[in-house]
């Protein structure tokens, strides 16, 4: 916290990964729980990212980004309203070709609407002056957040189950006689997450790395 | 020449300026081993299977020390905190759980609570609290495999009392509902508490209950180094008179406790007060164990006295909520896990920022938060 008592720029960063792994922690108990959920993701934030640069401009009043680095209040109604068009779309979608797992995945479907990896992203979509510019950061979000989720809900299954549950579900043995439970609640999440991120930090060229290692 | 004297008596040197011989490895080594008495109880009342418990979360405790400090140039198992860890482990474990069981326990304490956060003294769990949780989580079921004594006693008593009160086979305190629910105590039980009640006057009436001795002296079922609560205390009376534990702790924790147990106690259960309760549920799963070995670690326990009053105060109450109205153990691991988490902010409350200083005074943090 910084001395007015508001969260420091480093501090909404950490809000911003920390809600949009929420999703990823409830849902990431089986490998394909977390492959739907990352393609659905994926459809929605690239989506996003190429009607909001569109639409922008018949938003604002005039062409003026905006004042500062955050997009103007009606880009960001416009960016939530894309946003649950688009998840509504996705999950009727997947309701009609996986009803099972979309019942799996319950809530936490339309709750990418207001994921905020999806509306994290909305004020540097809002600058980028053309859909082609805004795609391919995008892109790159997305398909993190993809491989993020297969991983964490690869080890849970593995380690919390004993199984491995894509298409059909194949038994790992000894893992599945009696599996760590506790990988299969939000404990076991966070702990693969966090160790995920500590892999992550380790990486040449990563932030982290650069910055002297500030958390 | 006498100014140059009183020089050469003026020593200049850094902080410390306090010494002890009760360095971090020796107060480790001497925690362990008051640990033994206790532990030698419980693998000679339950046999060769609390043995094998103990001695397997001992061995993959240091086993884990190793593979995470060797490769990387550093040699920790010579200050005594694997070890702790690995005996901790194995005496809160029952000691018919599966052999995976203890060194899965260990393992995730020594890895995941202890050396993830940077090794001993940046823990902000106990390892051994938040590996025995992670096994009581992962396998609740099988942390339920006790082995049976002779004579017949296969279950705890504090299951065999929620039995008991489930089925409504209550009356008068937890012994009397445990007899008339049918639970066996030992012959050597039987024999004392008989020749007290014939032996000795009874000054309030009525003589002692059957199994009195028994959870007194630590011959029931339970986990394997938590049965025996007079060699527990022993160990602890004698660390706490060398300062190594913090007495403020388990005063708080027993005594608020205690004092929850004989005003709710009762009501909670639906019956009426048990003023025979608090004693019982004192000596019954791994309370003692745990307020005097676990919950004073001095890692992860407050700094001042203040917040250990305070800290014990949580835990006692976490624990008689979570003994009542849980589902994952005696709820002792659990609340001392609760417990830790809340160390940071009692320390932040009762830490005064400049020694000496009245009250609480809040830190300043650096910008950007705390390093």
């Amino acid at each position: 916290m910084n001395g007015a008592g508001s969260p420091s720029r480093h501090e909404r960063r950490a809000i911003v990964l920390v809600l949009g792994a929420g999703p990823a922690a409830a849902v990431s108990t089986r490998l394909v729980d977390g492959v739907v959920m990352a393609i659905a993701t994926f459809v929605v934030l690239a989506g996003v990212s190429l009607l909001l640069p569109l639409v922008r401009r018949g938003i604002q009043r005039d062409d003026a980004v905006g004042p500062g680095p955050t997009a103007p209040p009606a880009v960001l109604w416009g960016a939530l309203l894309i946003s649950s068009c688009l998840t509504a779309l996705v999950e009727l979608a997947l309701n009609a070709l996986m009803p099972a797992e979309s019942a799996r995945l319950g809530i936490y479907v339309p709750l990418i609407a207001v994921s905020m990896l999806t509306m994290g992203r909305v004020d540097e979509l809002a600058l980028c002056p053309s859909p082609a510019r805004a795609l391919a950061p995008t892109l790159g979000v997305g398909a993190a957040y993809a491989a993020l989720l297969v991983i964490v809900a690869l080890a849970r299954e593995v380690l919390g189950s004993g199984t491995i549950t894509l298409g059909r579900t194949t038994s790992l043995g000894i893992l599945a006689d009696d599996p760590a439970r506790a990988f299969g609640l939000a404990a076991g999440a966070l702990i693969c997450l966090g160790y995920l991120a500590a892999a992550l930090r380790l990486l040449p060229g990563s932030r982290a790395r650069s910055d002297g290692g500030e958390r | 020449m006498a100014e140059r004297s009183r020089e050469a008596r003026l020593l200049q040197a850094p902080a410390p300026h306090s010494r002890t011989s009760l360095s971090t490895p020796v107060l480790a080594w001497i925690v362990a081993a008051s640990l033994v008495p206790a532990l030698a109880w419980g693998i000679a009342l339950f046999g060769l299977p609390a043995a094998l418990v103990c001695g397997t979360a001992l061995v993959a405790a240091v086993l884990a020390e190793a593979l995470t400090t060797i490769p990387f140039g550093r040699f920790t198992l010579a200050d005594g905190s694997a070890v702790l860890t690995g005996l901790l482990v194995g005496m809160f474990m029952p000691a018919g759980v599966p052999l995976g069981i203890p060194a899965a326990a260990s393992f995730f304490g020594l890895v995941v609570v202890k050396q993830t956060f940077g090794g001993l003294g940046r823990n902000w769990m106990n390892p051994a609290v938040g590996g025995v949780l992670f096994a009581l989580v992962s396998w609740s079921v099988s942390m339920t495999h006790w082995v049976a004594l002779p004579g017949g006693l296969a279950v705890p008593p504090l299951e065999s009392l929620r039995a008991a009160l489930a089925a409504g086979t209550s009356a008068g305190g937890p012994l009397s509902a445990l007899n008339a629910g049918g639970y066996v105590f030992s012959a050597v039980d039987a024999a004392v508490v008989g020749w007290v009640n014939a032996h000795l006057p009874s000054f309030l009436g009525a003589g002692l209950q059957r199994g009195t001795f028994d959870v007194l002296v630590g011959i029931v079922v339970g986990p394997t180094g938590a049965v025996s609560a007079p060699l527990l205390a022993a160990g602890a009376v004698l660390l706490a008179s060398r300062g190594i534990i913090r007495w403020e702790i388990p005063v708080a924790y027993l005594g608020v406790f205690v004092i929850l147990v004989l005003l709710l106690g009762g009501p909670a259960a639906g019956r009426p007060l048990h003023p025979g309760g608090a004693l019982f549920q004192l000596l019954s799963g791994s309370l003692i164990l745990g307020a005097f070995y676990a919950a004073t670690d001095p890692v992860t326990s407050p700094l001042v006295r203040t917040g250990r009053w305070a800290y014990g105060v949580a835990l006692g109450a976490l624990t008689f909520l979570l003994r009542s109205f849980g589902s994952v153990g005696d709820g002792v691991v659990a609340s001392i896990a609760l417990g830790n988490t809340l160390v940071p902010l009692i320390d932040r409350a009762t830490v005064p920022s400049r020694p000496g200083a009245r009250g609480r005074a809040r830190p300043e943090l650096p910008p950007g938060g705390a390093a």
